[in-house]
């Protein structure tokens, strides 16, 4: 629901990437949308395209890949995949560690 | 071309913020509690019970978070509690610059506890680190019992829940069963308190955590 603040969030640090790389044409970024994170790919897709209009960054490629959930028990030692609405392991314990799913990273930019 | 693997958390200045706003509270020993809940689910309301309840005994301000308007720190000024409001314009969360900017407005050595009642919102302020010391949760019988199979990451963040409104539950179909089931698959020991502010039962079970968590603050 505020993935217009993120998309702001993302252009903010990708400028700062290009910068340091002397202002080269940005080409690629590859986004990591966690399940949990409570970012809808499409809608941060719609705000980073204006986004990057914004810029004159034209001709980037984004590719936004979603990371699952993933969890450690830390009564068995079980590295799972949880249920959505359970997160609890299947050997009943429910003293899981979420591993990933939850954050939002740029993984990765090209530059030309 | 050139690729930079880059790795970077797209909130990782947020939580930069959070982190220094949590070490001043922490060397202040002030509790910071983050209220996330719905519209309409009774924060302020948990508030005002909160203020008459305490009188004087402990010393609290609150930062209150919406779109628009100061209704609601005015609703708590009413009970000489001090009350940033911090109107977010169209973003749905607080976030920790936000908080930076409003504890300017406070006298922290003043305080036992800071509150800060987030946008009403179950998605987008989960995300959001302000540096709190604890995240309550408080969500309302007439909402429905299915809360946390939709929100899990709120029921994830929260380290207390609060249940408002349990004087209408005979007239929902709200299970407190299925929702202490429901919230226990997503957090298992995830404490729980039940009130109404409007007859004003339970109350003494939220004083009575939250004086718990001052007590332990200023031991610490």
């Amino acid at each position: 629901m505020h993935e217009m603040s993120i998309a702001l969030n993302i252009v903010e640090i990708l400028r700062e990437e290009v910068a340091k790389e002397n202002g080269r044409p940005l080409r690629k970024v590859t986004l990591s949308v966690g399940e949990l994170s409570g970012i809808e790919p499409d809608s941060l897709r719609f705000f980073l395209d204006t986004a990057f209009e914004d810029e004159h960054w034209r001709e980037v490629s984004l590719d936004i890949q979603k990371a699952p959930l993933a969890a450690h028990c830390k009564t068995c030692g079980a590295d799972f995949q949880p249920e959505e609405t359970d997160f609890r392991c299947s050997c009943g314990s429910g003293d899981v560690e979420l591993t990933g799913g939850q954050a939002l990273h740029i993984e990765s930019i090209v530059l030309e | 071309m050139k690729e930079i693997k880059l790795q970077k958390n797209v909130l990782s200045k947020n939580d930069v913020i959070a982190a220094e706003l949590r070490k001043q509270f922490t060397q202040k020993r002030l509790l910071v509690l983050n209220l996330l809940s719905s519209p309409g689910s009774g924060k302020t309301s948990l508030l005002e019970e909160t203020a008459k309840a305490l009188g004087s005994s402990l010393r609290f301000a609150v930062i209150e978070g919406d779109l628009q308007t100061e209704r609601d720190a005015d609703r708590i000024r009413k009970y000489g509690v001090k009350a940033v409001q911090i109107n977010t314009g169209r973003g749905c969360h607080l976030d920790a610059n936000m908080i930076a900017g409003a504890v300017t407005q406070l006298d922290l050595d003043s305080i036992d506890v800071l509150f800060i009642e987030n946008v009403g919102n179950l998605v987008c302020p989960a995300a959001y680190d302000l540096g709190e010391t604890a995240a309550v949760l408080l969500v309302s019988t007439t909402e429905g019992d299915d809360k946390p199979a939709k929100y899990p990451t709120a029921f994830l963040k929260a380290d207390l829940l609060v249940l408002n409104k349990i004087d209408l539950a005979p007239y929902t179909n709200f299970s407190t069963e299925r929702f202490r089931e429901d919230a226990a698959r997503i957090k298992p020991k995830l404490k729980m308190i039940e009130v109404s502010c409007t007859t004003g039962a339970g109350i003494d079970q939220w004083i009575q955590w939250l004086e718990e968590q001052i007590k332990a603050k200023k031991i610490l």
